[in-house]
């Protein structure tokens, strides 16, 4: 009961929020109503026009909401390519200049989105990943498989020593669960670089699983090998060129 | 067949332009939010979108209202069949 009290609470909270009509007028229609009356029945508790048009909104975007997650049902975001997962993190990354963050998505078994977590913030150079948590939630979300992306606020596509060494990190304790490890996306300057397309993602055990929490830093960056190629054609070494 | 399903993911998109203008306007956010919030939804999807808002660069204001809206969306998907409203009355 404690659940319903909270959740139905919860409820009108959020239409509060949303609509700006008083707790107190929802709290005492609900008293003796059902809430849900609110939202269907505007007239049923005293508001302003601007609230009423708020609310119906509200009803209008339910219903649009509600067809169109049934009809999308079998089409939720897929991870079909690492463009796909590229274009995805950019939007959740793109914008993030000053500090680094650490993402990952959980995946079904036909790579549809589960979940996706930020798992570490860090600084403007660095930020510390602990796998453990990585593991609680991956195995909280039922996933099969997994993608790693995180930016580099310098703006630079390189993926450092720690980025590889990480991704190592994170394979040598997942692959054992069956859970594959998809990609390992860097996020710079608006543009996004794929280990799995650059063929730097490892795909086999190295070490045995080691939980130590680990600092990955855009600042240092590895040498680049010659045949890399970063999203919208860009070499890393014209990348290097253009940074001079 | 595949035509079929491209114009019905086309009619979903342009379904979904609709709403994500709809949700703007209900959520009423700051512009530089506002922005961020229908590009990034229009990006990945409404779906996706309400999974993965709280990793945004937003306001935690921004960020109270889409949980807002989260949350009745959420009650209107049957969640609260469940509850006994009369009970949580008579509790109270």
């Amino acid at each position: 009961m404690g659940r319903a009290i909270n959740y139905s609470k919860n409820f009108y909270k959020s239409l509060n929020t949303l609509t700006g009509i008083p707790m107190k007028r929802l709290e005492e229609y609900a008293k003796e109503n059902n809430p849900f009356n609110i939202l269907e029945h505007p007239s049923v508790v005293p508001m302003t026009e601007k609230q009423l048009e708020k609310l119906n909104y509200l009803n209008e975007f339910i219903s649009s909401y509600n067809l169109l997650r049934i009809q999308e049902e079998d089409n939720k975001f897929k991870f079909s390519s690492s463009t796909e997962a590229g274009k995805f993190f950019l939007s959740l990354l793109g914008n993030t200049a000053d500090k680094e963050r650490f993402m990952v998505a959980f995946l079904d078994n036909s790579n549809r989105l589960i979940e996706v977590r930020t798992v570490s913030e860090g600084s403007i150079a660095e930020a510390a990943v602990y796998p453990r948590e990585i593991l609680k939630m991956a195995i909280a979300s039922d996933c099969k498989n997994i993608m790693l992306s995180h930016n580099h606020p310098g703006g630079s596509l390189k993926p450092s020593a720690q980025d590889m060494g990480l991704t190592q990190k994170l394979v040598d304790i997942f692959h054992p669960l069956d859970i594959r490890i998809l990609d390992h996306v860097i996020i710079g300057a608006g543009r996004f670089y794929s280990m799995a397309e650059n063929d730097n993602l490892p795909n086999s055990v190295l070490d045995k699983a080691s939980y130590e929490p680990f600092i990955i830093s855009s600042s240092k960056t590895r040498e680049p090998l010659e045949s890399e190629y970063c999203n919208e054609s860009i070499n890393i070494e014209e990348e290097e060129e253009m940074e001079l | 067949m595949e035509m079929k399903s491209e114009k019905r993911k086309n009619e979903n998109k342009k379904n979904e332009v609709e709403m994500l203008k709809a949700m703007v306007w209900i959520l009423e956010l700051d512009e530089i939010d506002s922005r961020l919030v229908a590009e990034t939804a229009y990006k990945i999807g409404l779906n996706s979108f309400f999974k993965s808002y709280g990793n945004l660069e937003l306001q935690d204001i921004s960020k109270e209202k889409i949980r807002a809206l989260i949350d009745i969306l959420e009650a209107f998907d049957g969640d609260l069949d469940g509850i006994d409203f009369e009970s949580e009355r008579s509790d109270a």
